[in-house]
């Protein structure tokens, strides 16, 4: 499903410079990039920037971009890891992550929305359970249907660690999806 | 157990719609901000020319105001070794001491003009006259014939302009006519017009110095006369 064609061609054409190689990728990755980093900023207008950050970054990295070093979208993933990061921290006299897990209504009906959920809001509330390190690893391996290796160049950490807190955080995941039901 | 809740998490998280005006707006905004920004190559390229430039220009106009103070410095000013220091250096390179003798004149008349109306504090005035003495001697030693009346010429004009200036300074006046003629190249005892005539209405032969002098058309001794 969320299977991407091959793009590898796209990608060498943006680094010698090509705006619509690189718009290709845009377009291609836009709701995957955009879906992770609302999911960890939980907020629609802020992920809106820091997607379009992210790809901005994207474009200014890529000619330092090479296969050897990992996949494509691993390295996308990382530049968006790493923009929330950013603004996370640039913002934190703002308190945003707090405020940014309140985005939420906390009105939400978990039962019910365990079977009728619109727009991702039933996921957020479980994910938002999870520690933040344990929801980008949740996201990107089960949802992403990432390989062990992408994450961990993602996330910047070894691949045992990684296995090991994808198991970590699936037994959180399952006391909590417990709970709701 | 995990398997199925977690399908529909995927399912749920797939969920998650990407707002429209990012999907219709979104590439446009990139693509201008990407053509404005040019290629990565080019805009480090202006971002390093940019600090490069900035710097030489900084770095220009400070060594210029800082030259231009060194230049400007008087005797007993801290600068003022620096600016001796520098003229060393040009005279090795070039061999000349025109600017020498120029530079030691200027400070002489700007200490002298600064000390208007203020005669009691004329140590800087006055050792900024035995300076430009000295920078004479010095020069003198060092010239030829056809050097040495050129150099005249040079100093006959700056004794018209000292005259002028000196007025209303006995002191440094008085320094100026000191071994008056060891630095001007002439054993003539008197520099002051009254005492030169004097000196000119002896008979030749009793004094032959004199008769040297007459010889020497270009001899500074009469128009150095203060």
């Amino acid at each position: 499903m969320n299977k991407i064609p091959n793009y590898n061609e796209l990608i060498e054409e943006a680094k010698r410079g090509s705006a619509n190689a690189f718009g290709e990728i845009y377009r291609l990755f836009l709701d995957r990039i955009y879906r992770f980093i609302y999911s960890m900023v939980l907020d629609e207008t802020l992920a809106e920037d820091i997607t379009q950050e992210t790809f901005l970054k994207a474009w200014k990295f890529l000619p330092k971009f090479s296969l050897k070093k990992g996949t494509f979208q691993a390295f996308l993933y990382r530049v968006a890891r790493n923009s929330v990061i950013d603004y996370q921290r640039k913002k934190k006299d703002l308190r945003l992550p707090k405020e940014s897990e309140n985005f939420i209504p906390d009105n939400i009906n978990l039962e019910k929305n365990y079977e009728d959920s619109e727009n991702g809001e039933y996921v957020l509330q479980i994910l938002k359970k999870l520690p933040k390190f344990e929801r980008q690893i949740v996201i990107l391996r089960y949802f992403e249907e990432m390989s062990h290796k992408d994450i961990a160049h993602v996330v910047g950490k070894k691949e045992n660690t990684v296995r090991v807190r994808v198991h970590r955080a699936l037994r959180i995941l399952r006391k909590d999806i417990k709970k709701t039901k | 157990m995990i398997k199925n809740p977690l399908e529909k998490l995927k399912k749920d998280y797939l969920n998650i719609i990407v707002p429209i005006r990012l999907k219709r707006d979104g590439w446009g905004e990139i693509s201008n901000k990407i053509s404005k920004k040019a290629s990565p190559g080019f805009k480090l390229f202006s971002k390093r020319f940019a600090y490069s430039f900035s710097f030489g220009i900084f770095l220009f106009a400070f060594l210029f105001g800082f030259g231009s103070l060194v230049y400007a410095s008087l005797p007993q000013s801290s600068l003022y070794p620096l600016k001796i220091a520098s003229e060393k250096i040009i005279k090795k390179v070039t061999g000349k001491s025109d600017l020498i003798i120029n530079n030691r004149f200027n400070e002489m008349v700007k200490a002298i003009e600064n000390q208007k109306g203020q005669e009691e504090n004329l140590e800087a005035a006055l050792e900024a006259v035995k300076n430009y003495k000295a920078a004479i001697e010095a020069a003198r030693g060092e010239l030829n014939n056809k050097e040495a009346a050129d150099f005249d010429h040079r100093l006959n004009k700056q004794k018209e302009e000292i005259k002028t200036v000196i007025k209303g300074f006995p002191r440094v006046e008085k320094e100026l006519n000191k071994d008056f003629d060891r630095t001007f190249g002439n054993d003539t005892q008197s520099l002051e017009p009254n005492q030169i005539k004097e000196t000119e209405s002896l008979p030749e032969d009793t004094n032959p110095r004199l008769e040297e002098v007459n010889q020497s058309p270009k001899s500074t001794i009469d128009k150095l006369a203060l």
